[in-house]
């Protein structure tokens, strides 16, 4: 895997980042006790650093939440005014991103995924960093060698099954890609369309990783030979026809996520009605970044050093359902019981995503038909 | 000096405004997807046309806009008669109702419908999941209200008597509806349905939802094409394609709308309605199976949902709303959300109201001379354009043009001034086409009296005009405001500073984890349709109350 | 019945009633009237604005419906007779000519909806035209002709059918004092020459007087006695 060497890491600019980062990390233990001034750390940095001050602004996606709490947190840490501003969903955002890069939107932003990433850092708009602080835990989740920009979260999408029913029917749950093209599971699958849903086409390239750029459109041929229902987007596919959402659908097999059977448990009861089929998960990966030509970069730094901070870290698992990208950030009980993090899962490099996304949906489209 | 300077600027305003905040954003974004290192480069047009599945979306949005506006119009035009020629108890509240559709979350709205008819729904015994008749019920569903509000605009103004006079000579009721009722509703007609032809050949979530792959439209694609790939030349492709299938639309509506267009004898409301008789039976019948097809099964099956919970039934999903959501992973409660889309609506609807009242002020002249009126029906299809261009286009437009433009140093994409501004830009065309059928119905003769007894034209305006088109005003008042309150598309490709409005919460709630959530945004649905329908019959109340009846 | 039911038409002890607005009492607006128009004759109702005598009129022509009473033409109920199986003709206060169609589609509307074939039509709308004075005038916009000739125009489109009854809602009320007497004298000798059977409903005593052979007066929705 590739490693974070930050190309910046002798230059002043990271050096007054680490020593945000640290006080971050240092207030976030100390419970706020003695925590140091805005002012102290600006000092801190041998008084060469830019000061912290202003405003700073954060783009991020639809789904994006920053709690009152850690917006006031972070402002008063670092003395600078937060605004958070968001757009659209995750692609929406990174192709808004790429088409100002001139005249940036924001400092920072937040919630570009592992598939649009490489095209955000190839069209220039990035200025890379990631944070120290981080750590090499989150080595595994860069997007480049460069460091360009910063895992913040991370979760899976992956079949789902409706145990329940397939108790009922007296038939065995699958458990591979392959099982779903099997004569048994005959129209019991829906997926969603990758050309219109993130999680759709995180599951098209999870099939590239596992059969290769020429097996996947045979294995895509057969699933939906397989009566396979292809629907647009996730909330059309796991409540109207996953048999498993409580909706009344029909469908016991769906694309979803890794987490989902932790909201399928029924009041009072210990079990999931539901599970994940672990052979089928593909990571995805949510970054921050530094905008190329924000207004105030340090104070874009200094965002995104919060947003990796064991404070912040802690909220992201209950506000956006991923996983933090430190290994200490808190993580809901349900989830340690029903979504289990899968041993290994069907991944490609965001780069080479960026390279050929056009032509995969195009490809799986003629197909499709 | 003092009118001629008057009628400069109420022709400049509107036209900058709509120029400035729609024309220059998508203009910029089409030649930015024609230029290529400096240069313009247009083979995307062949490029994109050898593409079948071009012609196949293309073929789509033609077929979808046209069997959506046949059917509205069908169906409206009963609907009109009974809202605004008879009188009965709850009319008001019907005529509010059935204009929910138009602000409901297509999300909400496309889950709603397939719960319906997929499989395992009530009506999966049609079999229509994913087919062309889903998407066009779902059309209709959201584009009825347009009809029947702008037709029924014009007809509760007709006076009776020309069909009391057909009748009396021997024709049946039919024959009168045909003879003398429809030529004179036909601007009305002309006005909606080319309203509906726009709003269904862009409609977007609603047809890739019900329609799947198969039925995708140009709207959709051009959504995949900018937003999933950045293939700005593509998307300038199709947004020319667009633009073409939609100029076509305006110029044969405004054909149909001008060439039979003459003043009307226009009654006080009052004398205009009356109580249920035999004879309107069909109308009635009509009326009450459409709403109850159309309406009541997907909105019941949505308030039904939006009642249970995993407690069973009650108001859980209702006490929720004051919450930030299961494990607080909204950022604000859905009431402050009401609350943004409300302050939002209301700035959009005073902006829309401005500009649109002013070009209706304009488009409702006649001159004389053959270049102004040519110059007229120019701007009449120019301000139509918004509502035929997809909001992506649009959207991603504004984010090229909006960073300190004109040189100011104020960078409008992120202030959130630019989201009651795009909400306007497409409810000014609403506006205009349900105030103008009938002030241009108003007898010139009556301007020209009361300018010969010594009126100002903003005296002729305030005493003639007004009181004639203070309803449609009301009206239209209220339909803009449902518009902005409903409006998605555009403010979600915009920057929101720290605040969500009711659909992006909704969205954001559907697209989560959890039953409770799913839940919450069925109630939050239910909450948008209810303050719609309040609103509108507010704004109705309001017409009556501030325009005495000439 | 041994009594030989009386030609023309009968108004048999005629209420109308409208209902009241917002919950007020319904509003009485012909009390028991009764009257008889004898075939080829004119019957004239005189009385100020809003003693009813519109409202009679219109519910001669059943676009009223009855609270009461009972309307027969030559013998025969009209209770379940539609405004269309009438054959009466209606000439309103302004004309209501239909502003979509020219003088000719006006006029001809009536022939159209009794299914009269296209030869005679046209020969028919000539002649009416020729009548009300308005020769040549067949392809005109309604829109460019003065006060008077529309009216003209309506009084034509109602003739055309040859209608069994014509009714007249102050046709004449419109316009100024010289055209009105002019046109209620040519009103009588077309009303005359065409042995129209006619009710005539007006405010004006004079024009009463010139049109009609009988002058009724009502007042407060019922028929004043003639002493």
């Amino acid at each position: 895997m590739s490693r974070i060497k930050n190309p910046f890491s002798v230059n002043r600019v990271a050096t007054a980042s680490i020593a945000t980062g640290l006080a971050l990390v240092l207030t976030a233990c100390g419970g706020g006790t003695d925590s140091p001034t805005p002012n102290d750390v600006a000092t801190n940095t041998e008084g060469q650093s830019e000061e912290l001050s202003g405003e700073v602004t954060l783009i991020a996606h639809d789904s994006f939440t920053f709690p009152d709490e850690l917006i006031a947190d972070f402002e008063e840490k670092t003395g600078l005014t937060l605004n958070v501003t968001t757009t659209g969903d995750g692609g929406q955002l990174a192709n808004q991103l790429v088409l100002t890069k001139d005249a940036p939107l924001a400092d920072a932003f937040f919630g570009v995924d592992n598939s649009f990433v490489t095209g955000l850092i190839e069209a220039g708009a990035v200025d890379p960093y990631t944070p120290e602080s981080l750590g090499e835990s989150a080595t595994e989740f860069a997007a480049d060698d460069a460091g360009s920009v910063t895992p913040v979260d991370h979760g899976y999408v992956c079949f789902n099954a409706d145990d329940a029913w397939f108790e009922e029917n007296g038939l065995a749950a699958p458990e591979t890609l392959d099982d779903l093209t099997d004569e048994a599971y005959r129209g019991l699958t829906v997926v969603m369309d990758p050309t219109a849903s993130s999680p759709g086409a995180a599951m098209l390239f999870a099939t590239v990783a596992k059969f290769g750029e020429d097996g996947y459109r045979d294995y895509w041929t057969k699933l939906l030979a397989n009566d396979t229902k292809v629907v647009q987007g996730w909330s059309d596919a796991y409540y109207v026809d996953f048999s498993g959402g409580g909706e009344d659908g029909q469908y016991p097999i769906v694309v979803s996520y890794n987490t989902s059977p932790a909201y399928t448990v029924a009041e009072g009861s210990d079990e999931s009605t539901t599970s994940v089929l672990l052979d089928t998960c593909t990571r995805q990966v949510e970054y921050a970044g530094v905008l190329a030509g924000a207004k105030n970069p340090a104070g874009a730094r200094a965002v995104i050093d919060y947003l990796v901070s064991q404070d912040f870290q802690d909220t992201v698992a209950e506000t956006m359902y991923m996983y933090p990208v430190l290994p200490s950030g808190a993580v809901p009980d349900e989830w340690q019981n029903w979504a289990p993090v899968p041993q290994h899962s069907l991944d490609l490099a965001p780069d080479q995503i960026t390279a050929n996304r056009a032509a995969w949906l195009d490809e799986w489209s003629q197909l499709a038909g | 000096m003092l009118p001629v300077l008057g009628w400069t600027s109420t022709v400049l305003i509107p036209l900058a405004f709509i120029g400035i905040f729609f024309a220059w954003p998508v203009v910029t974004l089409i030649v930015r997807g024609f230029t290529a290192d400096g240069a313009v480069d247009l083979t995307g047009f062949a490029d994109v046309f050898s593409r079948t599945s071009t012609w196949r979306v293309i073929g789509q949005t033609l077929l979808q806009a046209t069997l959506g506006t046949v059917g509205a119009v069908i169906l409206g035009l009963p609907g009109a008669y009974v809202v605004s020629r008879l009188r009965f108890r709850g009319r008001a509240a019907l005529r509010a109702w059935i204009t929910v559709p138009f602000v409901l979350p297509t999300v909400v709205v496309g889950v709603a419908f397939r719960s319906l008819l997929g499989e395992g729904g009530p009506l999966a015994f049609l079999d229509w999941d994913q087919t062309l008749p889903a998407v066009v019920w779902a059309l209709v569903f959201f584009n009825y209200a347009v009809v029947v509000r702008t037709v029924g605009a014009l007809w509760e103004r007709l006076d009776p008597r020309p069909v009391q006079a057909a009748r009396v000579l021997g024709a049946s009721p039919l024959r009168a509806f045909v003879t003398v009722t429809l030529p004179q509703l036909r601007p009305a007609i002309a006005a909606a349905a080319s309203l509906v032809f726009l709003f269904c050949s862009t409609a977007f979530g609603i047809v890739m939802v019900l329609g799947g792959r198969r039925f995708a439209n140009l709207e959709a694609e051009i959504y995949r094409q900018t937003t999933q790939l950045l293939d700005l030349r593509a998307a300038a492709v199709l947004s020319i394609a667009q633009l073409v299938i939609v100029s076509i639309a305006l110029y044969v509506s405004s054909r149909l709308r001008t060439r039979r267009e003459t003043a009307l004898n226009l009654a006080a409301v009052a004398t205009t309605s009356r109580r249920i008789q035999r004879a309107d039976l069909p109308a009635v019948i009509v009326t009450g199976a459409t709403i109850t097809v159309l309406h009541v099964l997907p909105l019941a099956s949505l308030v039904a949902r939006s009642l249970r919970d995993a407690q069973g039934w009650g108001f859980g999903n209702y006490t929720a709303l004051a919450t930030q959501g299961s494990r607080d992973a909204l950022t604000s409660t859905v009431w402050e959300a009401l609350a943004t889309s409300v302050r939002l609506a209301l700035a959009a609807t005073v902006i829309a109201m401005i500009i649109g009242l002013l070009l209706v002020t304009v488009l409702s002249r006649r001159p004389g001379k053959p270049l102004a009126r040519r110059g007229i029906a120019t701007i009449d299809g120019f301000v139509m354009l918004p509502l035929g261009v997809s909001a992506v286009t649009v959207g991603f437009g504004l984010l090229l043009t909006m960073y300190q433009p004109f040189g100011w140093d104020i960078d409008l994409r992120s202030s959130g001034v630019l989201i009651p501004i795009a909400q306007a830009v497409v409810a000014v065309p609403l506006v205009i086409r349900l105030v103008l059928p009938v002030v241009r119905a108003i007898d010139p003769r009556l301007r020209h009296a009361a300018a010969v007894l010594g009126a100002s034209p903003v005296r002729v305006l305030a005493t003639v005009d007004w009181p004639i088109a203070a309803r449609s005003v009301g009206l239209a008042t209220g339909f803009a405001m449902a518009a902005s309150l409903g409006e998605f598309g555009a403010t979600s490709f915009l920057v929101r500073p720290d605040s969500v409005t009711m659909p992006v919460i909704i969205f954001q709630l559907i697209g989560r984890q959890g039953a409770q959530n799913y839940g919450m945004a069925l109630a939050a649905a239910v909450v948008l349709g209810l303050v719609t329908t309040i609103i509108i019959m507010a704004a109705e109340r309001l017409r009556d109350a501030g325009a005495g009846e000439f | 019945m041994s009594r030989s039911t009386p030609k023309g038409l009968e108004v048999i002890d005629v209420s109308v009633t409208y209902p009241g607005e917002r919950g007020a009492q319904p509003v009485a607006a012909v009390r028991g009237v009764s009257l008889h128009v004898p075939q080829g004759s004119t019957v004239a109702l005189l009385g100020p604005s809003g003693c009813g005598k519109s409202t009679l009129l219109r519910a001669v022509t059943g676009l009223e419906s009855l609270a009461g009473g009972l309307i027969r033409f030559d013998g025969q109920d009209l209770a379940d007779v539609p405004v269309h199986r009438r054959d009466f003709g209606l000439v309103f206060q302004d004309g209501q000519l239909f502003a979509h169609r020219d003088v000719a589609g006006n006029i001809d509307y009536g022939l159209v909806m009794h299914h009269v074939p296209r030869a005679e039509r046209v020969q028919r709308v000539t002649e009416l035209l020729r009548l009300v004075g308005l020769e040549g005038y067949e392809s005109r916009s309604v829109a460019t002709l003065s006060g008077g000739q529309r009216q003209r125009v309506a009084l034509a489109r109602a003739l055309a059918p040859r209608p069994r009854l014509l009714l007249l809602d102050e046709p004449l009320s419109a316009l100024d004092r010289d055209l009105r007497e002019r046109l209620s004298h040519d009103l009588r000798n077309i009303l005359r020459s065409t042995g129209t059977t006619a009710l005539y409903v007006t405010h004006d005593h004079g024009e009463a007087s010139v049109v009609a052979e009988r002058v009724l007066t009502m007042s407060e929705g019922q028929l004043v006695p003639t002493t």
